[in-house]
């Protein structure tokens, strides 16, 4: 196990903030066709080559491809379908004025600019991110709070109403299929909240408070969403009609209570986790004995036979985790291990990593050397 | 009398280059490539193949690393070797490099070009553009407008 090369313990390098130091062999040798026809070659590169290259490259790599030269910049605009590496960037900030991210894969740290608004940072609340997109509920009583989506530059204002008790409740997600980007904010298992990138100023919310009990995130999977009742049923929502929702009487694994309830969830005990991967529903149970120490057991959904059975291997998934969002990625894809969850620990700032096989937890602290970071979220840049 | 024993297991392909060299190859080696591949089948390759997209320094480190790529099947040594070839071409000879890339494009030879986009996408991870731009030598031929336009939609990822 220790041999392995181990990207997440950034801290055995220290954070890489400035470029790697030139190779120096650059200019050892001249070549001979070089002096005559600089750079065309480079230039007049095929697509086809240029794509070869850049899907092998993970976002920032990409935008810094794109502003080499003007070919390579027109070949990143047309190649946004590629996939960029589905590994999510941990989100935190630092003192009052900054959201940071660190890329696990470059073990480094990229500042975003915050939108220009009149709450300051230290009075926003990182609640949920999905696709690209940051939620930030405002802690201030007469504001409520932002989308807000770094990598594209937008940001959509939330209805202008109460949200929450504090908006630790509020669960975001957007609907990736759709090109016009559908948010959905489930406020407290109790009012879910729509609106349209395409006409951003309007929301539509539904009241379901008289559906169940929602105690977990809700997730997106083929077309519908999904959320966990308290009796381990799972509620299946239409986002077309979100006032129908069917709950389907799912068979609890066994020896397992019924779920506490969602204020009480609070109560750093358990947490289900409702996470799509591959298709497939699962539910990733949080378990926390103590302050730091949590270990994970995971659930699939078998629809047909209306059953939760318990998994004992994720195979090839990773799952990053937090109360609000679920990320899974597939680890070959990335150079990663698999089999693993991580979840973020916000009040300790520093996250675990969950072997499901072994059991073994590994806990790895903030990538900052810096008292004020506070870890917030996983985020995935939400480009296709 | 020379042997012909072997005349079925090692058939020569000959080539010419855009610049007129000849080269005799191997059709095992030869059929790597799929352009040569669909012109053999297509029957018109009777004689000498023309490749008029590529020079013959070009071609022989096509055909050099072709052998090299066929060898290095379960070799990690040999796999290694080839990497760090390639890396020592793109530092010491990036316009060379981009010539071999097109060459492999033009000739389909699909697990070179996977090979060669690997190492330079390597190359280029967690370089700036202006140290792209110096190392590859490549102009930067932007206006200073659209330079600055650029570097503030993507300023996150220079920093």
């Amino acid at each position: 196990m220790e041999e392995e090369p181990d990207w997440w313990n950034s801290n055995k390098e220290g954070i890489q903030r400035s470029l790697p130091p030139s190779t120096g062999l650059a200019r050892k040798r001249v070549c001979l066709t070089m002096d005559m026809k600089e750079s065309s070659s480079w230039s007049n590169l095929p697509q086809c080559l240029l794509e070869l290259i850049l899907e092998r490259l993970i976002l920032p790599d990409r935008l810094r491809f794109s502003s080499v030269c003007r070919s390579w910049n027109t070949a990143q605009a047309q190649c946004l379908h590629l996939p960029v590496s589905r590994l999510p960037f941990l989100v935190f900030r630092r003192g009052r004025s900054s959201i940071e991210f660190f890329s696990l894969t470059e073990k480094k740290i990229y500042k975003m600019p915050m939108p220009k608004c009149e709450t300051p940072l230290s009075h926003l609340h990182c609640a949920s991110s999905s696709h690209g997109w940051l939620l930030f509920i405002s802690t201030n009583k007469n504001e409520t709070g932002f989308l807000f989506n770094p990598f594209i530059k937008k940001c959509v204002r939330l209805p202008n109403r109460k949200i929450g008790f504090l908006g630790l409740d509020c669960i975001f997600f957007s609907t990736p299929t759709d090109p016009d980007g559908i948010f959905h904010i489930m406020e407290g298992g109790q009012r879910l909240m729509l609106c349209s990138l395409k006409d951003p100023s309007r929301w539509s919310i539904f009241d379901q408070s008289e559906q169940g009990n929602i105690v977990s995130n809700t997730i997106f999977c083929d077309g519908k969403l999904y959320a966990l009742n308290d009796d381990w049923t799972l509620a299946i929502i239409d986002p077309l009609f979100p006032h129908n929702i069917t709950n389907v009487n799912m068979e609890k694994p066994r020896h397992s209570p019924r779920i506490p309830g969602l204020r009480v969830r609070d109560r750093p005990s358990h947490e289900y986790i409702l996470v799509e991967s591959s298709g497939e529903i699962l539910i990733a149970k949080i378990i926390r004995h103590g302050l730091c120490n949590v270990t994970c057991e995971v659930f699939q959904a078998d629809l047909p036979r209306m059953k939760w059975v318990r998994l004992e291997n994720l195979g090839d998934r990773m799952l990053f985790l937090t109360r609000t969002t679920s990320i899974s990625v597939c680890a070959s894809e990335i150079g990663c291990k698999g089999n693993r969850i991580y979840y973020i620990l916000t009040l300790f700032d520093s996250y675990v990593e969950f072997e499901l096989g072994s059991k073994e937890m590994t806990t790895h602290s903030i990538p900052v050397d810096d008292d004020d970071a506070r870890i917030c979220e996983w985020l995935t840049t939400g480009l296709p | 009398m020379a042997s012909t024993s072997n005349s079925t297991s090692s058939k020569i392909i000959t080539l010419r280059s855009s610049d007129g060299e000849v080269f005799e190859v191997e059709e095992s080696v030869a059929l790597e490539s799929n352009l040569i591949r669909r012109m053999m089948e297509d029957d018109c390759a009777n004689n000498i193949i023309p490749l008029p997209n590529v020079t013959a320094p070009i071609f022989y480190l096509v055909i050099e690393h072709c052998k090299k790529h066929a060898e290095m099947k379960d070799n990690k040594e040999k796999k290694k070797e080839l990497r760090s070839q390639g890396e020592e071409l793109l530092k010491s000879d990036p316009h060379t490099y981009s010539n071999l890339m097109e060459a492999v494009n033009y000739l389909d030879i699909k697990s070179l070009m996977d090979l060669t986009a690997q190492w330079l996408a390597d190359f280029l991870k967690g370089k700036s553009p202006r140290l792209i731009r110096e190392l590859l030598k490549i102009k930067n031929d932007f206006t200073p407008e659209e330079e600055a336009e650029i570097l503030e939609r993507n300023r996150w990822a220079f920093d």
